[in-house]
């Protein structure tokens, strides 16, 4: 089977080929990181952008995090490196910097990652719309710490610029209940501000880091548009065409911007599992992969979900030879919660039922903050004992266990020769 | 009569909330006691609507709007049935912990509880935990319901149940959390009586508490 589909760019041989004779530097934990990503053996990728579990375990103030690229990247990169991760981008509160930037009020604290003040939303009457002008992005709210961020990332082996999905946008300048409403009552202010935020605000967006930070693609969240905060059906008529505008906009200046995460489906109620709204949630994605054959089984119970319907959607694929992208999550509040061996569980189930015929990586997503680092170790060594590949046959016969790792805190002191994380 | 009523309970499953306004205003000029819309029209079109998404007919959204026209069918009447002698099952206050503004999930938890007979306080989102304090002390609820939506403020609901253990208010009210990130394990952590996986999950909840506090 060709494996002609899967997104190398983040692929652990890439990041390995590139971090080669990289040299550790007590100072940098980026290196700590590269060094370890360089000597990786072949396996299933896993990786795991942990804002909020990475603020809570170092105790760095949530201001500083969130607003320093140089604080966020090195804290990701040896959390990254401590649990074996094979990604160690740096990552903030990823919805918020456009609107924040466009003006809207947001609330900061000492131990919570900021977040928009829905109460003075910035677009409260449609009128206000025509208020809003293109921010000066260099000079604007926190952007320039997230310029930082993708050229940090980018040294580590991880290009790539970020955006937030127009939906996600738009619910973050106008509150959900307001823009469902708009969406049923007065669609054409709803096509508007969808039309202005990916021709305008976005475009502009994704144009400055092409020319600050040279990227060449962006992917976004796009959280708000996950099932059931909105239906398939309203996924097809309000985030498809509007990312298709803003992937055909960019493309004009060699930008491929990808909306992700839409339409994931997370019904909470196992009992509500429903198959056809899970393949039209696949379908959505697959407009939204643009020619890439890829599902998502995101921030739902898929610890608790049958894999067989994901399977048969799949087949599609597999039966044309073509070997698809399969991106599954850890749910987080199993990997806060636990037990360890229910996480053990479906990392293996996962393997085992995509880890042969599909591109497989597994993500732990939205770590809960306070998720106790062995359970962590627990998930990753799951992924790097029945992960291995060639993947074993039979993985019941695969010898597991979790190997005692020491606290955090004393994996930085001992990489850093007692400096620290240097902040 | 009862064709504006049937008028009003499908505008609140549709979630019109203008026409619910509207319908409300109607059969309140038209002599309607206020209890009698509210308990023949209002609270059925809600719990219509909780039945369509406990259907996987309706999603968030046709949810919210029905949420929406409720309160604002609710608000037309406030006036009529305030002082007016109405069986409620309990009072309820609710809030989002300091450091969250997300409210999406509290405003249909509100609506299905004043749909299922609670006398609901609604304070707000970004609530420090000494205002928590502060509003059970002046209103005496026999339930307290918190939410929050991310993990980090997901710590400060220890910090609401300690402030509430330390002024001696714990055992004077049962407390239901709710959530994104938090599930029945993070209750039964921090030492809350009830979990809800979602609004009807709570009203469930607020029942079987306000029996163990009657």
């Amino acid at each position: 089977m060709e494996n002609n589909t899967a997104d190398k760019k983040n692929s652990p041989s890439v990041t390995q080929d590139m971090n080669k004779g990289i040299q550790l530097n007590p100072h940098d934990p980026k290196t700590w990181w590269m060094a370890y990503a360089a000597q990786r053996p072949a396996w299933i990728p896993i990786m795991a952008p942990m804002a909020e579990h990475a603020q809570f375990l170092t105790g760095i103030p949530a201001r500083q995090f969130y607003a320093d690229a140089k604080i966020n990247v090195h804290t990701l990169a040896a959390l990254a490196a401590y649990y074996g991760f094979d990604n160690a981008m740096g990552v903030g509160d990823t919805y918020n910097y456009e609107a924040e930037a466009m003006g809207q009020k947001m609330i900061y604290s000492e131990n919570a990652m900021p977040t928009v003040d829905s109460r003075d939303p910035l677009i409260k009457q449609p009128e206000d719309l025509k208020k809003i002008k293109v921010p000066d992005w260099l000079h604007a709210g926190r952007i320039r710490s997230v310029f930082d961020l993708i050229r940090l990332n980018a040294e580590m082996g991880m290009p790539g610029g970020k955006f937030c999905a127009p939906f996600s946008l738009a619910v973050n300048i106008r509150t959900y209940p307001l823009l469902i409403k708009d969406l049923r009552k007065n669609p054409e202010f709803a096509h508007d501000l969808f039309t202005f935020l990916a021709d305008e605000i976005l475009t502009s967006y994704l144009k400055c880091q092409k020319e600050h930070c040279g990227i060449t693609a962006a992917t976004a969240p796009d959280a708000w548009s996950a099932f059931p905060n909105l239906s398939p059906d309203l996924a097809e008529k309000w985030v498809v065409p509007y990312a298709e505008r803003l992937f055909k906009n960019c493309l004009n200046f060699d930008v491929k911007a990808v909306v992700a995460g839409s339409c994931d489906y997370c019904e909470e109620r196992i009992e509500k599992f429903d198959k056809a709204i899970l393949f039209r949630c696949f379908d959505v994605q697959k407009k939204l992969a643009f020619g890439m054959p890829m599902v998502i089984l995101g921030m739902g119970r898929w610890h608790e979900y049958p894999l067989e319907p994901v399977l048969e959607y799949l087949a599609q694929y597999k039966n044309n030879n073509i070997r698809a992208v399969v991106m599954a999550q850890i749910n987080a509040r199993l990997l806060r919660d636990g037990p360890e061996n229910r996480i053990i569980d479906l990392v293996k189930r996962l393997i085992d039922t995509f880890g042969r015929d599909y591109n497989l990586t597994v993500i732990m997503s939205n770590v809960p903050a306070d998720t106790p680092p062995r359970h962590i170790h627990a998930a990753v060594s799951a992924v790097h004992t029945y992960g291995r590949l060639p993947l074993a046959e039979n993985l019941d016969t695969v010898a597991f266990h979790i190997p005692e790792r020491e606290p955090f805190q004393e994996y930085v002191h001992k990489m850093s020769g007692g400096i620290g994380l240097g902040f | 009569m009862s064709d504006t009523l049937d008028k009003l309970r499908q505008c609140i499953v549709d979630g019109d909330d203008d026409m619910a306004t509207a319908l409300t205003e109607e059969a309140l000029q038209s002599g309607v006691d206020a209890r009698d819309i509210v308990k023949t029209a209002i609270v059925p079109g809600i719990e219509q609507a909780g039945k369509l998404w406990q259907d996987n007919i309706y999603f968030m959204p046709d949810v919210v709007l029905s949420a929406e026209a409720f309160k604002a069918a609710m608000q037309v009447v406030k006036p009529y049935t305030q002082g007016l002698k109405t069986a409620s099952r309990g009072k309820i206050i609710l809030g989002v912990v300091a450091g969250d503004m997300h409210d999406l999930g509290k405003s249909i938890v509100i609506a299905m509880l004043m749909g299922a007979g609670f006398d609901v306080i609604d304070l707000g989102v970004d609530i420090p935990a000494a205002t928590f304090i502060e509003k059970v002390k002046e209103l005496k609820p026999d339930i307290l319901g918190i939410g929050c939506y991310m993990t980090t403020t997901m710590l400060e609901l220890k910090e609401v149940l300690r402030a509430l253990e330390e002024n001696g208010l714990r055992n004077t009210l049962k407390i239901m959390i709710g959530g994104v990130p938090t599930t029945q394990q993070f209750a039964d952590e921090i030492g809350a009586d009830a979990w809800g996986r979602d609004a009807l999950d709570a009203v469930a909840a607020a029942k079987q508490l306000i029996e163990k506090v009657r």
